[in-house]
């Protein structure tokens, strides 16, 4: 039954050898296709590694108290400086470790930042004032160069992307330099990364010292992080403490809703992908159309030799494809060369590119369909005239 | 010329199908959903409108802990008025006019009085909840219960539970007749 199925095919070799006829459409043909799969790479990249930094900020553990009605964004938020303390006491089962809670209270603000005093600059950076417990319930952070801020020092600390997030050099937030706002210099006494997450791009610096600066005593949110108790636990402790007017929910769920809030960029991203993309295949398409017709007489000439349609045209997709994975090869490496690890600076920090084995295999696929589809019309087209015709044809 | 037996076109489809499944795997990262274990008391739906009905803000200022009150509030307030997987929600007074369901508002949320200033609702506002034998609230998720949307009219019937501030109104449902549904 198999043996039946099985059809006289042309050698793997003639496909490969058809592809040196042209050098400079066999070169024109792999650029295009380098072209658009490094396009669609670069777009599956910038939606993951965004997604990827929103969602990798919460932990599953953690609950998020927020001022109720601003839900949506911790920086529009204001909650009682008491809150901390009394979800402490209101909720059994927040994790605690040799006496200290995981209940970090923070301020978030958005605040323009200077390398020196009246320097004239709009470069904003997202500060958080924090407590030493912010170190317990965010564990994706870590120093890595310096120490912790200490409160009443003015002294702060930055992120791996703090500097893209502004759109300065690395070298402006080196150790022991200076940064101005609130009118005063802050020295910079720490480095830490949180990879993935958007405390990367942040400012970190004592909760004291940022309230003065912003002339404000309450706070953005309280995290906590849980043991034994639940989210709704939280939940419960925020629904029926009206006079605090908090909401509470996991982290995880609240970076959620900004995944969602940035929904409409990630359709632009695609929309100018799929665009451009459909332009690399009309391009392919053209190529191939006018390869295909001068070889009429060819494909009449093995028609009459005993080889299907079917056969010939697996031949000319097996080429089309053989071009296309050229392209999506080099375009795959070049990616993992070029632009794993480089960073993309947006209005609410920065975040890395992910270049993973999905992003790459989403690149050789669509290179894969390119080779594919952008053959089909054209192949058609060649293998459609009756053997006399074809011979004959010019 | 050499004949050759092939199958590329299986070949392709195959490599085609292995891209789009690997470029098609994500990591999950939703919170573990809690369990919604317990149900609701047969009699807590009451078929006659229980009498005696107190305004939130009277009950705020004099009500005390075990008292029996009976209030008519709508399902709202907030703009989440259900506690995930336990039967505690929000409601608001309801003499309180909601200018959200003012016809031409085209308030998306319209349950959670926000064209309403925070003082004036936080003094009309409290909390419900159903509690077990433990006195915590059931794991009941409500917004799943068909008589229980946004927006309905309830006559509530139950206990002051332990009030840690004047503002603060927790009742302890024991009975609940739906006045208006919210279709």
């Amino acid at each position: 039954m198999l043996n039946s199925l099985k059809i006289k095919c042309l050698p793997f070799e003639y496909a490969v050898r058809n592809l040196g006829r042209s050098r400079l459409r066999l070169v024109l043909s792999i650029a295009g296709s380098f072209l658009m799969v490094i396009l669609v790479i670069t777009a599956v990249a910038f939606v993951k590694g965004m997604e990827k930094s929103l969602i990798d900020s919460g932990s599953k553990n953690n609950v998020i108290i927020l001022g109720a009605g601003s839900e949506e964004s911790v920086e529009r938020s204001e909650v009682s400086p008491a809150v901390a303390g009394l979800v402490l006491a209101g909720v059994p089962g927040i994790k605690s470790q040799l006496g200290l809670a995981y209940v970090s209270p923070e301020v978030h603000m958005s605040l323009v930042m200077r390398t020196e005093q009246g320097q004239d600059t709009t470069s904003t950076a997202v500060i958080r004032g924090i407590t030493p417990s912010a170190y317990l319930v965010h564990e994706q952070l870590h120093i890595v160069a310096g120490r912790a801020p200490q409160a009443g020092q003015d002294e702060i600390m930055v992120g791996q992307l703090t500097a893209k997030r502004m759109g300065w050099d690395a070298e402006k937030l080196a150790l022991n330099k200076t940064l101005w706002f609130d009118n005063r210099p802050w020295t910079i006494v720490g480095h830490f990364s949180a990879p993935n997450t958007v405390m990367d791009a942040e400012i970190w610096c004592p909760l004291t010292d940022l309230q003065i600066a912003a002339k404000r005593d309450s706070l953005s949110c309280v995290v906590v992080t849980l043991d034994g108790a639940n989210p709704s636990d939280v939940e419960i402790f925020a629904s029926t403490r009206l006079d605090l007017e908090i909401a509470a929910l996991p982290e995880t769920a609240y970076y959620q809703k900004l995944v969602a809030f940035y929904k409409p960029v990630r359709v632009m991203v695609w929309v100018t992908a799929a665009l451009i993309g459909m332009g690399g295949l009309f391009g392919g398409l053209n190529i191939l159309y006018a390869a295909f017709a001068a070889r009429f007489r060819e494909i009449g000439m093995l028609q009459s030799l005993g080889y299907s349609r079917l056969a010939i045209a697996l031949s000319l997709i097996l080429e089309s494809v053989l071009i296309a994975l050229t392209g999506a090869l080099a375009a795959a490496l070049v990616s993992l060369v070029l632009l794993d690890g480089s960073s993309i600076r947006i209005s609410m920090g920065a975040f890395g590119l992910a270049i993973d084995a999905a992003t790459l295999s989403a690149g050789l696929g669509a290179g894969l369909i390119l080779g594919i589809i952008g053959a089909l019309p054209p192949v058609i087209n060649c293998i459609r005239l009756p053997i006399p015709e074809a011979l004959k044809a010019v | 010329m050499k004949r050759t037996a092939c199958y590329p076109l299986s070949s392709i489809v195959l490599l085609s199908v292995l891209c789009l499944m690997i470029s098609g795997c994500r990591d999950s990262s939703e919170p573990p959903a809690e369990t919604a274990a317990d149900a609701l008391p047969d009699s807590l739906f009451l078929a006659a409108e229980p009498a005696g009905i107190q305004s939130i803000s009277a009950l705020k200022s004099d009500a005390k802990e075990g008292d029996t009150v009976v209030i008519k509030a709508v399902v709202g307030g907030r703009q989440k008025v259900f506690v995930n997987s336990r039967a505690v929600m929000a409601v608001i007074d309801a003499e309180l006019k909601n200018p959200c369901t003012v016809e031409d508002d085209h308030c998306a949320t319209p349950w959670d009085y926000c064209c309403t200033p925070s003082e004036q609702l936080l003094s009309q506002m409290a909390s419900v909840q159903i509690v077990g034998s433990d006195s915590r609230p059931l794991a009941v998720d409500l917004s799943a219960v068909e008589n229980l949307k946004p927006l309905t009219t309830l006559v509530i019937q139950g206990t002051v539970a332990p009030r840690p501030d004047q503002a603060s109104l927790v009742i302890n449902a024991t009975g609940i007749y739906v006045a208006s549904k919210q279709e």
